[in-house]
């Protein structure tokens, strides 16, 4: 090939790469890298904090308490619900979302929205409402319907959404080169909600591991309860922390899983402008049936917590207007979670505009390396946290709000994180580059461009966080200061009292204020892909 | 006003070399095209010239003012380079009036928006967001955006190819009549010959990293610098031939050439450009020039492209162009003549 030629191609492939990626800065962003290893540092706290504390504990101290048969029955006990409420949350979530998404069914709209509702419903709660009416509901069996039913919509959400979003003329691709339904479905269909749905399955399965108290009510001992009674119970510090870190890498284990399942494998749409509105299935004579399947979901998931303390409220008469005021557990809650949410997601924006706007692989590296939160559940956060502060900082800080703000806001920081940098990936980049080539600075442009374009992924991002806190319960318990109560302390301190009339109205005020942030949530996801073509 | 100044520049992306040792001259108040096809670093010069990238190597100069030598840099916010993107690129989140009066100070902003919009011919969609124009009429308010500031120079990244066929014709005359009026400075980036030649003082004609030439376009087609470029620029029936003093062979018969710069040598083997439209066919009879046959005939309403083999030539058919409402169907048979000068280049050794 001679020299010009050569050089033409290579200028043709280089392009693609110059339009694809954002504009690489004229300098390196010091401030935005500074920020970021600061968010960092502080994320890394409750892994150092553990790994302190184990040291502590010594090498063959650990490895004498892990090597025991309760580890194996807890890893056993733990594994097999992880993966059997996995697959069916999967298999809930998809089916629910196909129907929902892409056939004719009638009241798509509200079934939508009924489908969702449960998220807001604690697993506590959820454990609560079934386990105070059934004594078949318990143990194994118990976990299973429980958390299935609890935590599908983490499925669902991602999953919709990608059938909403995905190409629908590669199905019909699919079909003209032969493929029928069945295969198109699994081969085009599914192939396209891949990450979608290895993504809520990682959610899931980090949930799993990370739940204390339903499976508390119910009585099935897995590795965070038995860590919890280690912990408050025995104080039994070295077994604790033995645990932990076994729980940490069995988190790690999932989070590698997802990640090679993802592999490199990317779904990408033909032409953004092609949004053409899908075509519903027709369901015919299995509507009815579809819509009974429909009701039977959404009345086991919501129909039995709700009605179950409702029930309760009202078997106990007045009786549930006595101990601590709702109102006082109301605010300090709203209070806990506004300020968690605005500290995880102002963590976020900076770690997202570097990763997203900022090409190169350290800052890739940095953004990546925040998501190992989500390996540490929110009991070994607490733990770890409650334990340093006591031991090593002389109680500066132990069982205060500004500690129990910090530990929420780590523990959800991933979820903040996820919804700020889908919003900064969906604003062009060069909407920031005319700012400045009209002359603004780069704190002129981030205030009056970047900003008001991320601002959905902000108030989603407080959103989850602020959700995530209200329904919080075990990280809570070991870390609120003393004194105070939260709707789910004090749900709790009268559950495990067995004054379910006095808890039940806390199960429903948690509900009630999870609802509103569930909604705006909603309406973010469906947002999305339309916000993505507003300038075109 | 001033103009434009490049040279040397380079830019490569990792090992790939998108921009190698580009030189360029913009007139102040001139509108200039850079052409290219797709892939050949346009948006890449763009950018530069805007700051959103910066060199590896080479300067950027407007008049005395040097926005890029080696080491030095000046921010995009501080160039006074106007830049409207594919797309408009308008904000999602403000006004129209909010979009053009982007870069304005706020009392500046009340004063001059209605002025601005009047002229691209807006004003009544002030209040209107983006998603609420048509592609045309975004356009116009970004084009009102990037004159607000006053640019020394704007630039236009194929700022009509998103737009419908029918829409383009206007739009692009409607833009180009505005920065005309304005006497903006004004490097348009495109890759359609069309538009180049047909909006452009001057078009410079970017080609594995460089500006392979750059010249007027009536001068850019009728004298190319190589059979590549002739090619690029429109049909052309090349031929290889020897020079005899100021006449070449040709199929069709001895014309008269003209090349660039010294005189050719008596006897040097060239290459010859023939343009389509250089060449007259009369139906049958005549005995001015050789005679051929049309195998083809493709119509497009204002005029005709012919193919037509020559009698006794093996060589591939030539390009002719007609009038379409008198051209000759398949098989007829015609006479050829060429009109003016053919430009001939030494040919490769």
């Amino acid at each position: 090939m001679s020299a010009p030629a050569s050089a033409a191609r290579r200028g043709a492939s280089v392009r693609a790469h110059a339009t694809l990626a954002p504009a690489r800065p004229a300098a390196r962003p010091w401030g935005l890298i500074a920020l970021s290893v600061a968010v960092v540092t502080v994320l890394a706290l409750p892994l150092c904090f553990l790994l302190i504390e184990a040291h502590g504990v010594g090498a063959s101290t650990i490895l004498h308490l892990v090597l025991r048969s309760l580890t194996v029955s807890l890893l056993w006990n733990t594994v097999r619900l992880t993966a059997v409420v996995t697959v069916l949350c999967s298999v809930i979530g998809i089916t629910t979302a196909w129907f929902v998404e892409r056939t004719d069914l009638p009241g798509r709209r509200v079934w939508a929205v009924l489908v969702v509702v449960p998220v807001a419903i604690p697993d506590f709660v959820m454990s609560f409402g079934w386990q105070s009416i059934s004594t078949w509901v318990e143990g194994f069996r118990g976990a299973v319907l429980v958390m299935t039913l609890a935590v599908y919509p983490l499925v669902y959400l991602p999953v919709a959404a990608s059938f909403r979003n995905a190409d629908p003329g590669q199905e019909e691709l699919a079909r003209s080169l032969g493929a029928g339904r069945l295969v198109t479905f699994w081969r085009i269909t599914l192939g396209q909600a891949r990450v979608a749905i290895l993504g809520g399955c990682l959610l899931v399965a980090l949930i799993l591991l990370a739940e204390y108290g339903a499976f508390e009510i119910l009585g099935y001992q897995t590795f965070t309860t038995e860590i919890f009674t280690e912990f408050n119970v025995s104080f039994n510090v070295p077994a604790a922390s033995a645990l932990s870190l076994v729980l940490v890498l069995l988190s790690l284990v999932v989070l590698t899983g997802e990640g090679l399942a993802r592999g490199r494998g990317r779904v990408s749409r033909s032409g953004p402008l092609a949004q053409r509105v899908v075509r519903p299935q027709r369901l015919g004579r299995a509507t009815p049936a579809v819509l009974v399947g429909f009701a039977v979901l959404v009345g086991l998931a919501l129909g039995v917590p709700i009605g179950s303390a409702v029930y309760w409220m009202l078997e106990a008469g007045h009786a549930f207007l006595t101990g601590v005021s709702l109102l006082d557990a109301t605010w300090y809650t709203a209070t806990y979670g506004l300020l968690a949410a605005i500290v995880a997601t102002v963590m976020a924006l900076p770690v997202a505009l570097l990763a997203v706007r900022h090409r190169g692989r350290t800052y890739q590296l940095l953004e990546r390396s925040t998501y190992l939160v989500l390996a540490m559940p929110g009991l070994v956060i607490a733990l770890a946290f409650s334990y340093f502060t006591e031991r090593y900082a002389g109680g500066f800080l132990y069982q205060s709000a500004p500690l129990l703000v910090l530990a929420y806001a780590i523990l959800f920081f991933p979820l903040a994180l996820v919804c700020v940098r889908a919003s900064v990936a969906q604003a062009p980049p060069g909407l920031e580059e005319i700012a400045r080539s009209l002359g603004r600075r780069r704190l002129s442009v981030l205030w009056r461009v970047t900003l008001p374009l991320v601002l959905p992924g902000l108030a989603a991002g407080f959103c989850l966080v602020f959700l995530s806190v209200v329904t919080e319960l075990t990280a809570t318990l070991i870390l609120i200061p003393i004194g105070t109560q939260t709707l789910a302390t004090q749900f709790w301190a009268y559950q495990q009292n067995l004054a379910y009339g006095q808890a039940a109205p806390f199960a429903l005020a948690i509900i009630a204020i999870a609802a509103l942030p569930s909604y705006v949530l909603g309406r973010f996801f469906d947002r999305l892909p339309s916000r993505a073509v507003v300038t075109a | 006003m001033s103009g434009l100044r490049v040279s040397d520049l380079h830019k490569s992306f990792g090992e790939y070399s998108v921009l190698a040792g580009l030189d360029l001259e913009v007139p102040a108040g001139s509108l200039t095209a850079i052409l290219g096809s797709s892939g050949s670093g346009k948006t890449t010069l763009l950018r530069l010239l805007a700051g959103f990238e910066v060199p590896d190597r080479g300067s950027v100069r407007i008049g005395e003012r040097v926005l890029d030598d080696d080491g030095s840099h000046v921010h995009p916010e501080h160039r006074r380079i106007g830049y409207v993107p594919q797309e408009g690129g308008l904000f999602p989140h403000l006004t129209v009036e909010a979009n053009v009066g982007f870069g304005l100070a706020r009392a500046a902003r009340r004063r001059e928006v209605g002025g601005l919009l009047d002229t691209v011919g807006l004003d009544g969609l002030a209040r209107r967001y983006p998603h609420q124009l048509s592609g045309g009429q975004q356009q116009r308010v970004a084009l009102a955006r990037a004159l607000a500031v006053k640019p020394e120079i704007v630039l236009l990244d194929e700022p009509f190819a998103s737009l419908d066929a029918h829409l383009r014709a206007s739009v692009r005359e409607e833009v180009v009549k505005i920065l005309r009026e304005s006497s903006t400075t004004t490097l348009l980036v495109t890759h359609d010959q069309d538009e180049a030649l047909s909006l452009a003082d001057l078009v410079a004609v970017l080609r594995d990293g460089a500006i392979a030439q750059c010249a007027s376009p009536q001068d850019l087609y009728a004298r190319p610098v190589d059979d590549d470029l002739a090619r690029f620029i429109g049909d052309a029936n090349i031929f290889s031939g020897v020079l005899d003093g100021e006449l070449v062979d040709t199929p069709l018969g001895k014309l008269p050439a003209e090349w660039h710069g010294e005189q050719l040598p008596n006897g040097c083997p060239v290459r010859i450009l023939i343009r389509p439209e250089q060449i007259d066919i009369d139906r049958v009879g005549g005995d001015r020039g050789p005679a051929g046959r049309v195998v083809r005939s493709g119509y497009h309403g204002h005029d005709a492209v012919l193919h037509v083999r020559v009698d006794g030539q093996d060589a591939r058919p030539l390009i002719v162009r007609t009038l379409g409402s008198a051209r000759p169907q398949p098989g007829s048979n015609v006479t050829l003549t060429a009109r003016g000068r053919v430009l001939v280049w030494p040919a490769h050794p």
